[in-house]
């Protein structure tokens, strides 16, 4: 197609005088990095949700299969407490560590996952030498 | 270097930043938006009605690009599959503003012949003045195949799959949008009923 042909010029004159703005890119860059932190907050729930699911199948595919078996350690382990001289005793020894590992799980859950980007410099590219 | 090392390269390194992006790099497609903005704002601008859209359905074209970027399987440069999603998103913009068209008889263009075109758009005679508003009445599909093919010079193979036709199919459109054209031009200077 030759440059001085009637159409190209005739579509080259339509908006030939405009430019996009100087900042397009930034809007649209800091409008993608919002996309993006709301795309990671939904998978973050959605994984939460997986989690949860997964665990309440797996905990009540444990009780249906062993659930009699459970059943029957908590019967004794009760019995126990009811006959040693310090009830409180027995409770606070079952209680505490999974107090403990529930909280260590939060940590781990919190750190790796809620704050991924806790202490990391946040990167704009080019824009830092603005 | 030759021009088709040159593409081979400018590819390579599209794919590169691609990887990158899709790796979990969001900040490396800035690189893609500073080469081909501009670029694509010039092909949107030329086909939406209104020149202000431009802008926003530019914005529009690349933040769609960024979300389905894993769609893009790289057997078309980045620059095709891009003005692919500009194409779209502009037609898709002008058509809700349910602009009025200028209808054509089929028989008439059917009387036209293409030497009778070729030699109107040769002519030097003042007609060619009208040439901007004919391609403003045209429908948007057919200024984006005209802008696609005689402005950014693609290949008429290329702006059918961009366009969504066949080859044939896009040859026999832009015949026929040419000859709107004479007849558009010749209506607007009074030279036809």
């Amino acid at each position: 197609m030759n440059n001085n042909s009637p159409l190209r010029k005739a579509i080259a004159s339509r908006g030939a005088a405009r430019r996009l703005p100087a900042d397009f890119t930034l809007n649209v860059m800091s409008e993608i990095r919002e996309g993006e932190r709301v795309r990671r907050r939904c998978a973050l729930v959605w994984s939460i949700v997986g989690y949860v699911i997964a665990a309440v199948v797996a905990a009540a595919t444990l009780v249906y299969y062993c659930g009699d078996m459970f059943a029957k350690v908590a019967m004794e382990t009760a019995d126990g407490f009811s006959e040693s001289s310090a009830p409180w005793l027995g409770v606070m020894t079952t209680l505490l560590p999974c107090v403990v590992l529930l909280l260590l799980l939060e940590r781990f859950l919190r750190r790796r996952l809620l704050l991924p980007d806790k202490g990391k410099p946040v990167s704009h590219g080019d824009d830092d030498r603005l | 270097m030759t021009a088709v090392r040159l593409i081979w390269c400018m590819e390579k390194f599209d794919a590169n930043i691609i990887r990158r992006v899709l790796d979990g790099d969001s900040e490396s497609y800035r690189y893609l938006m500073d080469r081909y903005s501009q670029q694509v704002f010039a092909l949107v601008v030329r086909i939406v009605d209104e020149p202000e859209d431009a802008e926003e359905v530019t914005q529009d074209v690349f933040l769609k690009a960024f979300r389905y970027l894993e769609r893009f399987d790289g057997r078309s440069a980045f620059s095709t599959w891009l003005y692919r999603i500009a194409y779209n998103e502009a037609v898709s913009r002008t058509r809700s503003r349910h602009r009025l068209e200028s209808t054509f008889d089929e028989t008439q263009l059917r009387n036209i012949s293409d030497a009778q075109v070729d030699s109107m758009l040769e002519s030097d005679d003042g007609r060619l003045a009208a040439l901007p508003d004919a391609i403003d009445r045209l429908t948007v599909e057919e200024r984006a195949l005209v802008t696609l093919y005689y402005y950014e010079e693609i290949p008429l193979r290329e702006v059918a799959s961009m366009v969504g036709l066949t080859e044939s199919a896009a040859k026999v459109r832009l015949m026929r949008t040419r000859k709107k054209l004479y007849v558009l031009i010749n209506k607007l200077t009074g030279d036809y009923e």
